[in-house]
Formats: structure tokens, sequence, C-alpha cells
């Protein structure tokens, strides 16, 4: 996979589908720009999950978003997984896959959570070889995100930021940049969240996520229940300043409230990007 | 140093066994020991299991309690570490752990209860078939009923409860107390399917059971009738078993006929 392909498009400001939120959104199209999917959700034989995504991709363009892809294990690719992926893309022709720079199992145990990696050199060469192997096999450049990550790895050899540029400019895969992560981790580790932001290629950044988490006191644990917070919206600003417009959502899992509510929360997004972009020269870039 | 992959063995094995050997591997930060860091995996693992359990077996949850909820998913998670790539099928052998294991396999009515969760779970996102409308039968001349067969819809199941496990899913359903369990005389034959997009279920008379479980097995409209009229009386037996037939039809039980030479 050529880091030639094209970028995709710019398509706005988005939320994470929700079913709690599918009668709102049939029955009152309500103004988001697109919804990112998990995609694990859809990978079922029928009903109304699938019927009721293809209801919505009429109305919405979606991306697909998984968090099995285990892109760090050291566990074989697993190829049923890869298959259900493929086919879900096919039928719902999202606008970019993503999935985690993490593992959750080997083994054949899933532990359903992102779990760290070390950022050395075998780490680097393992996960580029995935994730050229996926890549071949989709047909098209993945999208990675970074996680929020609560140890970190005596052996590290890198900063998680020079790992994941050089992972980009060994695979020409995209990145989806979460926000939120950035603010955990640098609290978790303890560097500052605008030298990561800063080490991170601004062309490979296609998408945002901004979310909200629980401090707890001596770290911060990402839990996506509660509104995002002041200093998060001030770190969005700081990376639209150096990624210029970059599609994004909210991520909400929990506590999950009303689509109104995630809907203003996504308006005080628009107007943070508008406000900061209009103000920077990286506006003539979108 | 140990590769990659023993490294991920060993965090993994901290996580799910609490074992302690990746702490070497790990960093204190200037806030926090690492102890309290790998913590934070290791409660998440625990708590997200128990979750998608309860997700799935909500009304099993609310019979059980957290408390006791919480302590039959830590034996769950503990006999099934999670070997799928998607939560939906996590908790799916919940029903055969709670009928296997000591001491819920002395409360015969959880493993109904979860059974019949399951049921419907599986029942709401099973493949999708076409559904046999009455109309479609018009076109069988009425000497070819006697070879007709059906096939059940993907997206039914059939349950045989030995408890009152039926009556407690609907008193959790209207958020009123649970009557008491009973161990019933007689099988209570339920059949679980989806109509409308949404998963149900009714108990079966027992001759409808019988002759469900016949038609299941591709057993052709003639013998049905003359197994109802053994089973309970040969009076109208092929008019019940039309009966039957409707009322299956009508709830979209059935993908297809066929009629057989
Ligand atoms: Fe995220």
């Amino acid at each position: 996979m050529s880091q030639s392909a094209q970028k995709p498009e710019f398509i706005g400001f988005g939320l994470g589908l929700r079913p709690t939120h599918y009668p709102e959104i049939l029955d009152h199209d309500p103004s988001v720009d697109w919804f990112e999917v998990i995609s694990e959700n859809y990978m079922v034989p029928g009903g109304q999950p699938l019927q009721i995504l293809e209801r919505i991709r009429a109305r919405y363009p979606i991306v697909m978003h998984g968090v099995s892809l285990s892109i760090a294990s050291t566990a074989a690719l697993n190829m049923d997984y890869l298959a259900n992926l493929k086919g879900l893309a096919e039928r719902f022709e999202p606008r970019w896959i993503s999935d985690h720079l993490c593992w959750t199992g080997v083994h054949g145990v899933n532990l359903h959570d992102l779990l760290p990696i070390p950022y050395t050199q075998e780490a680097l060469d393992h996960v580029s070889d995935r994730v050229h192997q996926v890549q071949d096999y989709l047909g098209r450049p993945l999208t990675l995100e970074n996680v929020s990550s609560y140890v970190s790895f005596g052996r590290s050899e890198m900063l998680e930021w020079e790992f994941i540029a050089e992972l980009t400019r060994r695979t020409g895969c995209w990145l989806l940049f979460d926000v939120n992560n950035v603010y955990v981790s640098a609290f978790n580790h303890e560097y500052d969240p605008k030298q990561f932001i800063d080490g991170i290629p601004a062309d490979r950044v296609l998408q945002f996520h901004v979310a909200g988490h629980s401090h707890m006191d001596t770290h911060i644990i990402d839990t996506h229940d509660a509104p995002v917070c002041d200093d998060v919206w001030d770190l969005y600003r700081y990376a639209l300043k150096r990624f210029g417009p970059v599609s994004t959502i909210i991520e909400r899992d929990d506590e999950i409230p009303p689509l109104a509510d995630l809907i203003d929360e996504l308006d005080v997004a628009r107007k943070i990007a508008a406000d900061t972009l209009s103000k920077s020269k990286t506006a003539v870039n979108a | 140093m140990k590769d990659l992959a023993s490294l991920q063995e060993e965090f993994q094995r901290a996580v799910i066994d609490g074992d302690d050997a990746v702490l070497a591997e790990l960093v204190d930060t200037s806030k926090e020991n690492r102890a309290v860091l790998l913590n934070v995996y290791r409660n998440a693992y625990t708590e997200r299991l128990v979750e998608f359990l309860s997700n799935d077996y909500e009304k099993l949850y609310a019979y059980l309690g957290e408390e006791q909820f919480g302590q039959m998913a830590h034996g769950f998670i503990t006999a099934n570490p999670s070997a799928t790539s998607n939560a939906r099928w996590f908790g799916v052998r919940l029903p055969e752990f709670l009928r296997e294991t000591e001491p819920y396999r002395t409360l015969p009515e959880l493993g109904d209860l979860a059974a019949l969760e399951r049921a419907l779970n599986d029942v709401f996102d099973a493949p999708d078939a076409p559904v046999l409308d009455l109309a479609d039968l018009t076109v069988v001349p009425a000497d070819g009923w006697p070879r007709l067969t059906f096939a059940p819809h993907p997206a039914t199941r059939r349950l045989d409860h030995p408890t009152n496990a039926t009556d407690i899913w609907k008193a959790l359903h209207n958020e009123e107390a649970p009557p008491e369990t009973k161990i019933l005389g007689e099988t209570r034959q339920v059949i679980v399917y989806r109509s409308g997009g949404m998963a149900s279920f009714r108990p079966l008379p027992s001759d409808e059971a019988m002759m469900w479980d016949e038609a299941a097995k591709g057993v052709r409209f003639s013998v049905l009738c003359e197994m109802l009229s053994i089973y309970g009386g040969e009076e109208n037996a092929a008019g019940r078993a039309a009966q039957h037939l409707q009322r299956w039809i009508s709830s979209g039980l059935l993908t297809r006929f066929e009629l057989e030479s």
C-alpha cells in the first residue's frame, strides 16, 4: 500500500452511533454530518442492527471504527475477523476504516481492552508488517488511533509519537488522532501533550476523537462517560492549529445523554474549529 | 531480553490471572506506583466482561441483583476467558454454565432464564430470510397439502423449561416482583421468534409444540396431522394442524414450504 493513496475528504462533525439514539436519528434526521459506527456491532448475521445501519447509511456518511483488530498483537492475524470487516466495508462503503494502535490478546484470548505496547524497534517492525498485511487484504489504507495508556514499559526505545510518526511513514496508514487520549496519556506518563501533537506528521491525520475521562488524582482513566473538559478543548484548539480542518467526532460510551445534548456538544467543537481555523493559516489547506 | 510475544503473554497473565511478573517491565511515575497503574487494566478487564454479561442477560441481572450477579459473572469469566473478537458472543455459554456449575445448577430457573434471554438475543440478530406468507400457499393444489413440508425461519428457537422462568421473565420485564420459582409438573415448551424486528416468545400448548418439533425436522403435513390425531384425539386433527400452521405463518415462524413428490 503506497503513501500516495488519496486522502479522504473532510466530512465535518459527527458522532459515534449508539443504538439508544437509533429512533431519534431515523425519525428526525438530526444535524450531524456523519456517524462513526463500531464495526463489531454489525458483525452479526442479520436483523435490525444491519437494517438500521442501512437506513442511516442512506442518509449519512459513515466511518467504521473497530476494537478487535489487535494490530500490535503477536498472535496471528484473525482472518475471519478481517473477512467480516471487509464484507461489512463492501456493504456499507465507509469513508475509512479505523482501529486502535494496540493489542487485545494472545493465544486465542480476547481481553476486550486496548492494551499498551512498548515503543521499541521490535514492536515497530512487527506492527508495520501487520499494517501492510491488513492494508493489502482490505485493499485500502488503515486508519489507526492512539490509545489512552496507564502503564509504560521500561524497555521503550522511543516516544509514543515517534513510534506513530515512523509507523505512518513506513505504512502510509492514516491517523485517528484522539485528543482526549493524548491528554490522558500525557498526564499518566508525565509529558507535555503539545509535544505529542508537534511530533505527529500533520498530513496523516484524518480524524479527531474528543471525549470525556475520569480523573483519579494520580492518573486519568479514559472512560468516555462525561462531557469533554476545558483542558481537552484547549488541546483540540492546539491540534486544529497544527493539523488544520480534520473530521471530528465526540465519543460517548457510557452515561450516554440524549442525542440533543451530544449535538450541543458537537456544536461546541464546530465553533472551536471555526474560531481556531479562521485565525490560523492552516485553514487554507482545507 | 524477552521478545514482544513473551511480554504480551506475561501482560495477559497479569490481567487475567493476577500474575505480577510483568511489573518488572513497567515503570513507576512520580505520582503513582506501577502496580496501581497495572490494576487499571485488571479492573477494566473484569468490569467490562461483567458489563457484557449484564447487558446480554439483563433479566438475570435484575433477578440476582448486582452483587450475586457479579459473583456469578466472575465465576463465568474465570471459567470462560473470551475467545471471540466480538463482545456479542462472549456470554453465549452462560446458560450451560449455570446448568453445569454449583451452586447455580441447583437453581434451575437461572439456567432457564438465561436460556430464554440468550434465545431472545439470538433471534434478534439471526440471519434474515424470507417470511412465509399465507398467500404463498395459494399455489398449492388441494391434493398437494399432504405432501407439504415447512422450514422454520432462522430467527426461531425452541426451548423446554422445567421451571416457570417465563413468568419470572415477564414479571421482571414489567418491573414487578418475580413469582417464586416453581418446578413445573410438565415441561413448559416455548417458542422464541422475531416479529417486526423485535424478539418475542410464547409458551406452546403441548400438541402444538410436538407438531412444531416434527415440522421443523421436515415431516410432511399429512404425517403431522396423523401425529396430532394420535396425540390429541382424532377429532378434527387436520383442522387443528391447519390452525397451528396458520398461527405460525402469521407470527413469521416459517421461511418456506416445499412440495414433496
Ligand atoms: Fe477514541
